[in-house]
């Protein structure tokens, strides 16, 4: 996957961990997005990615200070701007 | 049941005093809600279920200057919307429309301080109902020791509703809730709070309102973060998983099947004593084949049960379930359930009862549902003797691989798997057709790792106690004192039945006569 260089749009599930980012868009039912919502999954939310499970999903992320995993067959319906600073942040 | 037993305790007190209160506990998932419910109400509590569904109803009392305050701890929600049953729940107490259950007086709302932000958006449709509400930002000791601060008294401007700083794992603060009850309806302020037209707005106005009451949250706790390093390590982490779910399983089996039969020899032996005393035989016959004996087959279940909720309970306070969930999500997906299944379905190897009461931290209603349609088909403790006894009854004994594997352990190791493969087929089954969940996807939060409290694993482990023998155990002796009846009555000659001196039908085959013994003294026994 394209890393760090020219980061326009891309989807939650394609992040690898340590990058941060700002949601955008989540391109689910209202019912979902509503359920997601309490979670904090909201657009212009900062969310890093925590860390993958074992077996590669689900991935845990670190929203609002907590941290809460998705599968990526949800995360893959979440588009976010990756943030540039903190993930330089996160790596260095 | 439970709760109708308290109800009549609240009108029988309700005649001396005046005025019985009610307050309703709310608060998100792993607030410590639960907690606090323990440590206000102690041992005065009682479980039952809210009239026509799964959720369960808790309820205790405690003491407010010598007045009997009812306390209704409601499920864990995240927020009043009703998305899922416990919410359902939680709305109609708080408006007063569920049946059985009186309109609460009060409020006490926890959440966690450390993680106010997306709590508050809980926290302003409770208040907005209008109940006098006590806001308790719980664990203020870990908030304290991570350099969080927050201003309650601006808290409690913005919000409308008295905050406090509590801790109800070290008791501190406490004494708050007892003042708020002994005042409230006092202070009549109504504050207006915003009215929420989408996510975004909500959100800006608790990013301005925790500026406004100078929150500042403390910092993540790095041994958290350290621990879930290996704990969720692509190799280290299903390491640790299989050695943990390993030595649960093994002290549920190895340490409880011993308690167990050593507390059913018990338990035959004071019968016994006790049938020596009593001269009637019908008499003997109903109190001791009947009631001691289903007495004593609920009470056998009991160290299992307790065992395992006891690793439950600390696998849940200490946060590795969740992570337990987050390993095997990807195994339980391809039965079309998800990680939460996984400890259930594996207690039920143990027990089918305690892994159907379990399954309570799985909050999808569909999902719960099946694993626990499921959870039978998983080979238990107690299906080991039968199966035992029809394998060497019917299957010669034969080397198969080898001296390694005989033709008698292949059979019984394939009715596991059996067991196992039916479970993951209906699974599939009722999850693509009856149990669809197509639009809840699965999220998990992982909760910060704690030290469990032993005041909170005893308090659970009383509890689920009770639950099983109340609601299980009635069941149990109703059925064990109709299969008596139906053995004993009628009289032949003006003598019950004897089925031990009976004459056997057909062949006198080693499993006729087991079989025969078995269904006149409930327990199956070797004849080699």
């Amino acid at each position: 996957m394209g890393v760090t260089t020219t980061p326009v749009r891309s989807v939650l599930a394609d992040l690898e961990p340590g990058q941060a980012a700002v949601i955008e868009e989540i391109a689910l039912p209202r019912e979902t997005q509503q359920f997601l919502l309490r979670f904090g999954f909201s657009p212009g939310v900062e969310i890093t990615v925590s860390r993958r499970a074992p077996f590669g999903d689900p991935t845990a992320y670190r929203i609002d200070r907590a941290e809460i995993a998705l599968r990526a067959e949800t995360a893959r319906h979440i588009f976010v701007v990756p943030s540039q600073s903190s993930s330089e942040k996160e790596t260095a | 049941m439970p709760t109708s037993m308290s109800m009549q305790e609240v009108r029988t007190s309700q005649g001396k005093q005046k005025r019985v209160r009610t307050v309703a506990l709310i608060g998100p998932p792993n607030s410590g809600k639960s907690t606090l419910f323990n440590r206000l109400t102690r041992l005065r509590q009682s479980v039952g279920n809210y009239p026509g569904i799964t959720v369960e109803h808790r309820s205790g009392s405690f003491l407010v200057q010598g007045e009997q305050v009812r306390v209704i701890d409601l499920p864990g929600v995240y927020s009043l919307a009703p998305f899922s049953e416990d919410e359902c729940v939680a709305v109609d107490v708080l408006r007063g429309r569920m049946e059985g259950t009186p309109v609460p007086d009060a409020v006490l709302l926890v959440l966690d301080a450390t993680n106010l932000t997306r709590q508050l958006d809980l926290a302003i449709s409770v208040i907005a109902l209008g109940l006098p509400t006590l806001v308790l930002l719980n664990m203020a000791d870990l908030f304290a020791k991570r350099g969080g601060t927050i201003d309650p008294l601006k808290l409690a401007q913005e919000l409308g509703a008295p905050v406090a700083l509590v801790s109800a794992t070290q008791g501190t603060g406490l004494d708050v809730v007892e003042r708020f009850l002994e005042q409230k309806g006092d202070e009549k302020e109504i504050t207006r709070l915003p009215v929420l037209n989408g996510p975004s707005h909500s959100r800006s106005w608790a990013s301005q309102l925790e500026r406004r009451a100078g929150y500042r949250p403390p910092l993540p706790a790095g041994w958290t973060r350290r621990l879930d390093a290996p704990v969720l390590h692509r190799i280290w982490g299903p390491l640790i998983f299989i050695v943990v779910v390993g030595a649960v399983f093994q002290s549920v089996f190895g340490l409880g099947q011993p308690l167990s039969n050593a507390l059913q020899n018990l338990l035959n032996l004071l019968g016994q004593k006790a049938a020596v005393m009593i001269a009637q035989p019908f008499l003997r016959s109903l109190l001791l084949d009947g009631i001691w004996k289903g007495v004593s087959s609920v009470l056998i279940f009991l160290p299992q049960i307790l065992l395992l909720f006891l690793f439950i309970g600390l696998l849940e306070d200490s946060g590795y379930l969740a992570r337990a969930a987050l390993i095997s999500d990807r195994t339980m997906r391809s039965a079309g359930l998800n990680g939460k299944a996984f400890i259930p379905l594996l207690s039920a190897y143990a027990c089918a009862v305690p892994a159907i009461m379990a399954t309570r931290t799985i909050e999808n209603k569909r999902d719960r549902l099946a694993t626990i349609l499921i959870a039978p088909f998983m080979t238990c403790s107690a299906r080991l003797p039968v199966y035992t006894l029809l394998i060497s009854a019917f299957i010669p004994e034969r080397p198969v691989i080898g001296p390694l594997l005989g033709s008698r352990a292949l059979a019984m190791l394939s009715l596991y798997l059996l067991g196992f493969l039916v479970a993951i087929g209906t699974a599939k089954i009722l999850k693509s057709s009856v149990l669809k969940s197509a639009s809840i996807p699965f999220v998990l939060e992982l909760p910060e790792y704690r030290l469990p409290t032993w005041q909170s694993i005893g308090l659970r482990l009383l509890d689920r106690g009770r639950v099983f023998t109340r609601q299980v155990g009635t069941v149990i002796l109703v059925v064990s004192l109709a299969i008596w009846a139906l053995t004993y009555l009628p009289f032949q000659h003006g003598h019950p039945h004897n089925w031990n001196t009976a004459p056997l039908p057909a062949s006198d085959s080693s499993l006729n006569r087991s079989f025969s013994r078995w269904a006149s003294t409930g327990r199956l026994e070797w004849d080699c």
